[in-house]
């Protein structure tokens, strides 16, 4: 048994280090003894018939544009597995597509895959925050944000965290949780400096697969450079 | 012209001497002068820039702007010409404008035939505006300085803006994802001269990671393979194959990589663009073998009986290249990264392949090295923050079995590093 990891997009959803994201899981669940199976998929592909986790990452507005039509294609899919609770991690772009529409100027809207119910305004102006912070249910995430969007959920889904430092969703909180789903405008990347989130998702899918996570002496020794990092960022926060 | 020069330009060039003088003493940085001379006379750089007689030559793109304007320099003083250039990395408005007042007569005269300059994209169509550049290369365009620009149609839309001002040619890098794009659009506008420099399809294919070309999605890539003034048809190691004018001409390079030999293609290019009948490639060729690397950039230094070679850690394509065509594997290693360099995220998509350990990591962010790191299994020795201590640490550890240290620098810390070891040549210039 295995868990298998999908990266959707990876040659265009890339422009921050995303493949950092996989890096952190695989790297996590093979030292919990865990086996993992990597997978891609590109524009035009067939998605395979299950996965256990999917990424999708951060990237410009023009690649957003060119992946669209592709990501519509499908969408049916990802709604289907996000429903039946395989765990799923957008950020940046990847969160903005996976949302219900996604306007890129004062004339252009393309739709998203529907995984989240809310919209994206990504004609705003660019926001960047190298000490991202949220207060979450997992405790507080940290990492950077880059974007030009504002996002707007519905009431009945819950947003990742509140913001402590940064601009988030525009509204003081930011990303979406829905189901196993993740989506947020952290990266740097997310799952790498947050393994507080990363071991929660690494848990659902693992279980899922009938396995299960235990982290060891091993994690420990990685978490300690985890927070060096975190805390270089950590210190920049107002106090 | 003689009405635009003469003693009007005393007392301002005067106030900006004065400035340089006093911020010297103080020991602080060199782009105030600038200031000074720009308040009291705005058009000092353009009336000074206009007498030169091959005009005013800007050196753009993502990554090798330091290394290129270096070679291109060498080309053109091998071909007898007096070239003014500014100190690498000096690239930004008020940087220029304090290197071309220190050269510049009290009556607003400069002693060069050419002003060759590496230009910061974020300021280059303003400087543009001042200096009236007639030829432009631009080298690449590369992930860089997200945390700046935010995604890399906006640099782009950058090179777009600065071709608006350049007066007469450019030259492009036709390989490049973006600069095709570019290429295509200013031929179809027809008022620049458009000449490229290239690599053959093998040498693309044969590089580990090809050039590392930002992706383009607008979806208009060149797609008709065009001629190139000069091109790289084999890069191996320290040695190049570049075909000029039907002819392939062996080149001994300062240091390794596509992205050097590239570099070469594009001084090449613009060198013949501008020199026109008195190109001459023997003479280009001896001057590119002949001139030393700049600092930092491939440079060897010597110490102690070791040699110590610093490789640039700028973005993801400059720490990739520069692994890509590493010497096998490095036995003594240094990481040091800058506090200045914001949002480390891109260090996950590089293939660390080529190294199997790092001995010390530096540097205010070296933790976030140190993270990629532990993340891929990697040993890293220790975590020392401050660069010389680490540098130090590395020197009275045993001597490497290849005699060589390795080092990857950012920029403040490869700064930090050679004023350390004592190549102190740096102080007078760099802004």
């Amino acid at each position: 048994m295995s868990v298998r990891v999908l990266e959707l997009y990876p040659a265009d959803l890339s422009l921050n280090g995303d493949v950092g994201n996989r890096t952190a899981l695989v790297r996590r669940m093979r030292l919990a003894g865990i086996a993992v199976e990597e997978l891609s998929y590109s524009a035009g592909d067939e998605l395979p018939e299950t996965a256990d986790i999917v990424l999708i990452g951060t990237g410009s507005s023009s690649a957003v544009r060119s992946i669209a039509v592709d990501v519509d294609r499908i969408a049916p899919t990802l709604r289907a597995w996000s429903e039946a609770g395989v765990v799923i991690v957008g950020a940046g772009a990847g969160f903005h597509l996976l949302s219900t529409s996604i306007r890129l100027s004062a004339t252009e809207v393309i739709p998203g895959a529907g995984v989240f119910a809310g919209s994206v305004d990504n004609s705003s102006k660019r926001i960047i925050t190298e000490a991202f912070a949220l207060d979450s249910d997992f405790g507080l995430i940290i990492g950077t944000e880059n974007h030009t969007s504002v996002y707007t959920g519905r009431p009945d889904q819950k947003a990742l965290g509140r913001v402590r430092n940064g601009f988030g969703n525009g509204d003081g909180t930011d990303g979406v949780r829905v189901h196993n789903s993740i989506g947020t405008h952290c990266h740097g990347p997310f799952l790498v400096l947050n393994p507080i989130v990363t071991d929660a998702l690494i848990t659902i899918a693992a279980e899922r697969a009938g396995l299960s996570y235990q982290p060891g002496p091993a994690h420990a020794d990685l978490d300690q450079v985890v927070d060096l990092a975190r805390n270089i960022l950590i210190a920049k926060l107002p106090s | 012209m003689s009405k635009s020069t003469g003693l009007h330009y005393v007392l301002p060039i005067l106030a900006g001497r004065l400035t340089r003088f006093a911020t010297r003493l103080r020991g602080g940085g060199s782009a105030l002068p600038g200031v000074v001379v720009q308040k009291l006379a705005p058009n000092v750089m353009r009336d000074v820039a206009s007498q030169l007689p091959y005009g005013v030559v800007f050196v753009l793109g993502s990554n090798g702007k330091s290394t290129t304007t270096n070679l291109l320099s060498a080309v053109m003083r091998e071909h007898g010409l007096r070239v003014f250039t500014n100190p690498s990395g000096a690239n930004m408005p008020q940087g220029i404008a304090s290197a071309i007042l220190a050269e510049t007569s009290l009556t607003g005269r400069m002693d060069a035939d050419i002003a060759i300059l590496e230009i910061d994209e974020g300021y280059g169509a303003v400087i543009a505006r001042q200096l009236k550049p007639d030829t432009a290369v631009i080298l690449n365009l590369l992930v860089d300085q997200i945390y700046r620009f935010g995604e890399p149609d906006k640099v782009a839309a950058m090179f777009r803006g600065i071709a608006a001002e350049i007066g007469s040619s450019i030259v492009l890098n036709r390989d490049d994802n973006f600069l095709g794009t570019l290429g295509t659009e200013l031929e179809a506008e027809g008022r620049l001269n458009v000449e490229y420099f290239g690599v053959t399809p093998e040498v693309q294919a044969s590089a580990p990671h090809g050039q590392v070309s930002a992706r383009d999605f607008s979806g208009a890539a060149a797609t008709a393979l065009r001629s190139a003034v000069a091109e790289v048809v084999q890069a191996d190691g320290y040695d190049a194959k570049i075909s000029f004018a039907g002819t392939v001409h062996d080149v001994r390079m300062p240091s390794r990589g596509i992205h050097y030999a590239v570099d070469i293609a594009a001084a090449f290019t613009l060198a013949a663009r501008n020199l026109g009948d008195r190109f001459d490639i023997a003479k280009a060729v001896s001057a590119v073998q002949t001139t030393k690397t700049v600092y930092g950039r491939g440079e060897v230094l010597h110490v102690n009986g070791r040699e110590i070679e610093i490789l640039m850690l700028k973005n993801l394509a400059s720490l990739q290249l520069n692994l890509d065509y590493l010497e096998g594997t490095p036995d003594s290693v240094l990481f040091a990264y800058d506090e200045s360099s914001k949002d480390p995220s891109w260090l996950y998509a590089a293939d660390l392949s080529k190294l199997d350990h790092v001995d010390v990591i530096s540097g205010p962010k070296g933790a976030f090295v140190a993270l990629r790191l532990a993340y891929e299994g990697k040993d890293f020795g220790v975590i020392e923050p401050d660069v010389t201590k680490a540098v130090q640490r590395m020197l009275d550890g045993p001597r490497p079995k290849s005699g060589k240290h390795t080092f990857f620098l950012d920029y403040d810390q490869m700064m930090a590093t050679r004023r350390y070891l004592g190549y102190k040549d740096l102080e007078a210039g760099a802004a």
